[in-house]
């Protein structure tokens, strides 16, 4: 499966694993933004951060950084704004 | 190969580690209070330990582990998505042999679990053998059973000793012609059924530790534990030439 930098073997095999856990996460951010829950979404950015690089998928480090800081701020704006664009994210190695 | 605890909240970080360790055996947990008793059930020699966990803090495993509990002493690395200077010196300070921030690359992470190894069980550790909940001082020729909070000396002579501590380190079965050149030498002419005595009143006083020894016909003794699958030993050491 496609990754956007290059990752040991091992790893590949569990890359759509680790993708479609993703899909779900947004699911529940998505849940959580609508009853302003900004501290699982800050849990949830929190693990995707670290866990991203090794999987193959360094920009969305970056953005559950940002995902991160948003919740931490409560701003549900910047949170919508940055789901979208992660949403947008794994749609390109899904489909 | 080593035998790794790994306590990590994240199943998928869980994953991660294990497909990037394949010459590792390793055990994982998400749990503390699972943790404590897997550490003091079974033999490691290695934890990966992550700070956030459901049901506790990665900073009270490690004190407890460090700070003369009743638990083995184990060579520490955190592996935390906290990341600030600050963070870090509190992971080093409460007891972390290393640290490494998350993200983490796998490379890294097996250099920095290689070098963890090669550093070995610290000089503490080297007069300390566990298996489950026993421990044995060997410079003190000291025999305990480990609880969560409690450490209980087990009574025994200097011969049930040197019998016990033989068992711990043989990770299979021991004869009993090896046995008896272990504990009174060579030269010594001892009935085996004097042996048999010292193995009977050892199985009653380590019967609280979960323990048994269990004899294999025609092949000699083994340690085993009561209820549970038996553990390995966590480092080999070899018997100070005093005893």
């Amino acid at each position: 499966m496609k990754t956007e930098i290059q990752i040991e073997s091992e790893i590949q095999e569990i890359v759509p694993l680790f993708l479609s856990s993703r899909k779900e996460d947004i699911l529940h951010i998505q849940a959580h933004l609508d009853k302003n829950n900004f501290d699982e979404i800050k849990k949830i950015a929190h693990t995707i951060k670290g866990i991203s690089r090794p999987y193959g998928f360094p920009s969305l480090e970056a953005l559950s950084r940002r995902l991160e800081d948003s919740a931490i701020q409560k701003s549900s704006q910047e949170v919508a704004k940055i789901l979208l664009e992660i949403q947008s994210y794994i749609s390109k190695y899904t489909s | 190969m080593a035998n790794i605890l790994l306590i990590e909240d994240s199943i998928e970080a869980q994953i991660l580690i294990q497909k990037a360790l394949p010459d590792h055996a390793i055990e994982a947990t998400k749990f503390y209070h699972e943790a404590i008793k897997l550490l003091e059930t079974k033999s490691y020699d290695l934890i990966l330990l992550d700070l956030n966990l459901p049901d506790g803090n990665g900073y009270d495993i490690c004190q407890k582990l460090k700070e003369g509990s009743s638990l083995p002493r184990i060579p520490i690395i955190m592996i935390t998505g906290q990341n600030e200077v600050e963070d870090r010196v509190r992971g080093l300070n409460s007891g972390a042999d290393d640290y490494i921030p998350k993200p983490f690359s796998t490379l890294e992470l097996k250099a920095r679990i290689d070098s963890v190894l090669r550093r070995g069980p610290s000089r503490a550790d080297q007069n300390q053998i566990n298996y489950g909940k026993l421990m044995l001082k060997i410079q003190e020729q000291k025999a305990f059973i480990n609880s969560e909070n409690t450490s209980k000396s087990i009574d025994l002579t200097p011969v049930e000793f040197k019998i016990l501590l033989k068992l711990a380190q043989n990770q299979s079965t021991i004869a009993r012609k090896d046995l008896m050149h272990f504990v009174w030498g060579k030269d010594f002419h001892i009935s085996p059924r004097n042996v048999d005595t010292h193995i009977c009143k050892l199985r009653k006083k380590i019967e609280e530790a979960s323990l048994t020894i269990k004899n294999k016909r025609g092949q000699g003794y083994f340690l085993a534990q009561t209820n549970k699958p038996q553990p390995v030993v966590s480092f080999e050491r070899q018997l100070p030439h005093s005893l």
